[in-house]
C-alpha cells in the first residue's frame, strides 16, 4: 500500500474509534494488567452463569437440618444460619450485583452523552446555564441522594438502579460536553453542516461514533463503582433485602457472623474484590487506551 | 469567586427544597407506629410540630428558621433539637475524619514519592499492586476484617465505641484507605512526569543536592493536583463515615443519620442532609481558594471542576 492510500485509508477508519485508537497505541490486549483483568471477569462470569446448574442446590432453599455448615462437596461455600447454599446464593448475588451495574453503565452513557453532548454542541449559553444546573445537582454529596431516593421509595432493584443513575451520569456528561467542544470544530463535522444535516443527526451520526472512546472508558469504570456503591447501600440495609441476595447484603450477613462461621463472609467478599479489582484494571487499561493523555503520561504502568 | 458562592447558595436552596418535599412525599410518618396511637393524641403532636399547616406554609417556615440557623426538634428524642445531635455527633466525625486526611496525604505522598522516583522498580511494582487491592476491598469488608483480627482475636484494639485514642485508630486506618490508594498514585504519575522535565535536569546539572531538589523543585511542582483531589477526597471520607461509624458503633454524625433513616425522624434526616451539603460545599470552596492562593496561574471566571 503506498502511503497516500494508507493514509487514506487511516482517515477512513477514524470513524471507528477503536481502529483510530489501534493506529494510535497498539493493540489493547498488550497492556498485561488489562488482559489479566479480562481473564479474571470472564472466569468470575463464567463461575457465576455455570456454577449455579452443575451444583446440586438452589439459593433459596431453606434446610433447618444443615444450617451453617462449614464448605464440603455437597454444599461448596458451605450454608448459611438457615441452611441456605452459599454458593449459589453468592453467585446469584454476584449475578444481581452485575445485572445492576451494568445496567447503570448504560442507563449512565445514555443520559450522559445526550446531556452532555447537547451542551457541548449548542454551546453559548445554553451550555452555560446546562453546565450551571450540573453544578447544583453535583455540590450535593452522592450518598444523600441514594439514602433519600431509598427513604422515599423503600429499597428495592428499581429504587437503587435510580439512585446509581442519578449519581453517576454527571461525570459522564461532563466528559462528552469536553469531547464535543473539541470535535464540533473538526473538518467532518463542518462537512456535515454544511451537507444541512440535521443538528441530531450530526450529532448521533457523526460526533458519538467518535467520541465513543470516551463513552467506552468512563461507562466501564462507572460499572466497578457502581458494584461498591451497591454493596454499601446493601450494607447499610438500605439496598436489596432478604430473600433476594446481593453481594452487598450477604457481606452483610457474613460480617455478623465472622467469629463463628468466617467463611460466610469470606466468600461474598472474594467474589466483590476480585469483581472490582478485575473491572478496574480492564477500565485502567481501556482509558490508557483511548485517552491520549493519560497514555503520554505514563499512566499506571 | 462571586459565582462560586452564588452557585454554592442556590445548591443548598435546591437541597433544602428537595429534602423538604422528599420527606413529605413519605408515606407513613414518624409516629405511626405497630401500634396505633390515640386519634386525639395524634391530633395533638400534629399540632405540636405542625403537621396540620398547608405544605407551603410549612416550607416557608422550615426555610425561615434555617435562615436562622435552627433546624428543629428531633421527632424521635423528644427533648433534643437537631442542633444539639448535630454539636455532639459532629466533632466525633470530624476528628476522625480530619485523623484520616492527614495520615492519607503524609503516607499516600511517602508512598507516591519512593514508587515515582524510581519507577518500575520492586518498591513501585509493590506499591501499584497494594493500591490496587485498596481500591477494590470495600471499606466495610476491611474494617469487619480488621475489627476481627485486632480485637477479636488478638485483643490488641478495643472492638468499638469511642472515647480513647485506641479507639480511633482502626476506624482512621480504613477511612483512610482509598484516598490512600488515589493519592499516592496520583503522586507518584506526577513524580514521573516532573522528574523528566529540563528544570530538574538542570537543578541536578548545577549540582544541588537531593533533598534541596526534592524539597524546592519536585515538590511545589506535584503538589497542585493533590490539592484539587482534596475536595473529592474529604467527600469520600464523608461517605465512608457511614460505614465506619456503623461498624465500630462510633457515636458521630454518620451514624445518627444512618439510625435517623431507620427511624424515619424526618427533621433529623433533613437537618443533617442540609448540614452535610452545607459543609462540603464549604469545603470544596477552601479548597478552591487555597488553589487559587499557591497557583496564580488560575483564572476564576469560567473555572470548571
Amino acid at each position: 500500500m503506498g502511503p497516500i492510500l494508507k493514509t487514506r485509508v487511516q482517515s477512513y477508519l477514524r470513524v471507528l474509534p477503536w481502529t483510530d485508537a489501534y493506529l494510535r497505541n497498539g493493540s489493547f490486549f498488550l497492556n498485561r494488567p488489562a488482559v489479566l483483568g479480562l481473564w479474571l471477569l470472564g472466569a468470575i462470569i463464567t463461575i457465576v452463569l455455570i456454577g449455579p446448574i452443575l451444583s446440586p442446590q438452589t439459593p433459596d432453599q431453606i434446610n433447618l437440618a444443615r444450617t451453617n455448615q462449614a464448605p464440603n462437596l455437597l454444599h461448596w461455600f458451605g450454608t448459611d444460619h438457615l441452611g441456605r447454599d452459599l454458593f449459589t446464593r453468592v453467585c446469584s448475588g454476584a449475578r444481581l450485583s452485575l445485572f445492576i451495574a451494568l445496567s447503570t453503565a448504560v442507563i449512565v452513557s445514555i443520559i450522559g452523552v445526550i446531556y452532555g453532548g447537547f451542551a457541548g454542541y449548542m454551546g453559548g449559553w445554553i451550555d452555560e446555564f446546562l453546565m450551571r444546573v450540573l453544578e447544583i445537582i453535583a455540590s450535593v454529596p452522592f450518598l444523600l441522594y441514594a439514602i433519600l431516593l431509598m427513604t422515599v421509595l423503600g429499597p428495592g432493584v428499581k429504587t437503587l438502579l435510580i439512585a446509581l443513575a442519578i449519581v453517576y451520569w454527571i461525570p459522564m456528561a461532563r466528559v462528552v460536553r469536553g469531547q464535543f467542544i473539541n470535535l464540533k470544530e473538526e473538518g467532518f463535522v463542518i462537512a456535515a453542516r454544511v451537507l444541512g444535516l440535521s443538528r441530531w443527526r450530526i450529532i448521533f451520526g457523526h460526533i458519538v461514533p467518535n467520541a465513543m472512546g470516551v463513552i467506552i472508558v468512563y461507562g466501564t469504570l462507572a460499572i466497578p463503582e457502581a458494584i461498591f456503591a451497591e454493596a454499601l447501600l446493601s450494607y447499610l440495609g438500605l439496598g436489596i433485602s432478604s430473600p433476594a441476595s446481593s453481594l452487598g447484603s450477604l457481606v452483610r450477613y457474613g460480617l455478623g457472623s465472622i467469629r463463628l462461621y468466617p467463611w460466610q463472609l469470606f466468600f461474598p467478599a472474594l467474589f466483590i474484590i476480585l469483581l472490582v479489582l478485575s473491572l478496574n484494571l480492564i477500565g485502567e487499561g481501556l482509558r490508557e487506551h483511548y485517552d491520549p493523555r493519560s497514555y503520554r503520561r505514563g499512566g499506571s504502568e | 469567586m462571586l459565582r462560586r458562592l452564588i452557585i454554592c447558595i442556590l445548591a443548598m436552596f435546591f437541597i433544602i427544597t428537595l429534602t423538604f418535599f422528599m420527606m413529605k412525599a413519605l408515606p407513613g410518618g414518624p409516629f405511626s407506629k405497630e401500634k396505633k396511637l390515640p386519634p386525639m393524641v395524634m391530633a395533638k403532636i400534629e399540632e405540636k410540630y405542625r403537621l396540620n399547616d398547608p405544605l407551603f406554609k410549612q416550607y416557608v417556615d422550615y426555610l425561615c428558621r434555617i435562615a436562622r440557623m435552627d433546624l428543629g426538634p428531633s421527632f424521635r428524642y423528644p427533648n433534643r433539637t437537631v442542633n444539639d445531635i448535630i454539636k455532639s455527633g459532629f466533632p466525633v466525625s470530624a476528628t476522625i475524619g480530619a485523623a484520616a486526611v492527614f495520615f492519607a496525604l503524609v503516607f499516600g505522598t511517602i508512598a507516591g514519592l519512593i514508587a515515582g522516583l524510581r519507577p518500575f522498580n520492586a518498591a513501585d511494582r509493590i506499591l501499584i499492586l497494594v493500591s490496587a487491592i485498596g481500591f477494590s476491598v470495600p471499606s466495610f469488608v476491611m474494617a469487619g476484617i480488621l475489627q476481627h483480627f485486632l480485637s477479636f482475636r488478638l485483643g490488641i484494639l478495643p472492638a468499638a465505641l469511642w472515647g480513647s485514642p485506641q479507639h480511633a485508630v482502626m476506624p482512621v486506618i480504613v477511612l483512610s484507605i482509598l484516598p490512600l490508594a488515589v493519592i499516592s498514585r496520583l503522586i507518584r504519575t506526577q513524580v514521573i512526569e516532573v522528574m523528566q522535565q529540563d528544570y530538574i535536569i538542570l537543578a541536578k546539572a548545577k549540582g544541588l543536592s537531593f533533598g534541596r531538589i526534592l524539597l524546592f523543585h519536585i515538590m511545589p511542582n506535584i503538589l497542585p493536583p493533590v490539592i484539587t483531589y482534596l475536595g473529592p477526597l474529604i467527600a469520600a471520607i464523608f461517605t465512608g463515615s457511614f460505614v465506619v461509624e456503623h461498624v465500630f458503633a462510633i457515636p458521630g454524625l454518620g451514624k445518627f443519620f444512618v439510625t435517623s433513616i431507620y427511624n424515619r425522624d424526618y427533621t433529623l434526616i433533613m437537618g443533617i442532609t442540609i448540614f452535610y451539603s452545607g459543609f462540603l460545599m464549604a469545603m470544596n470552596l477552601l479548597v478552591d481558594l487555597v488553589y487559587a492562593l499557591l497557583n496564580p496561574q488560575v483564572k476564576y471566571p469560567g473555572w470548571e471542576e
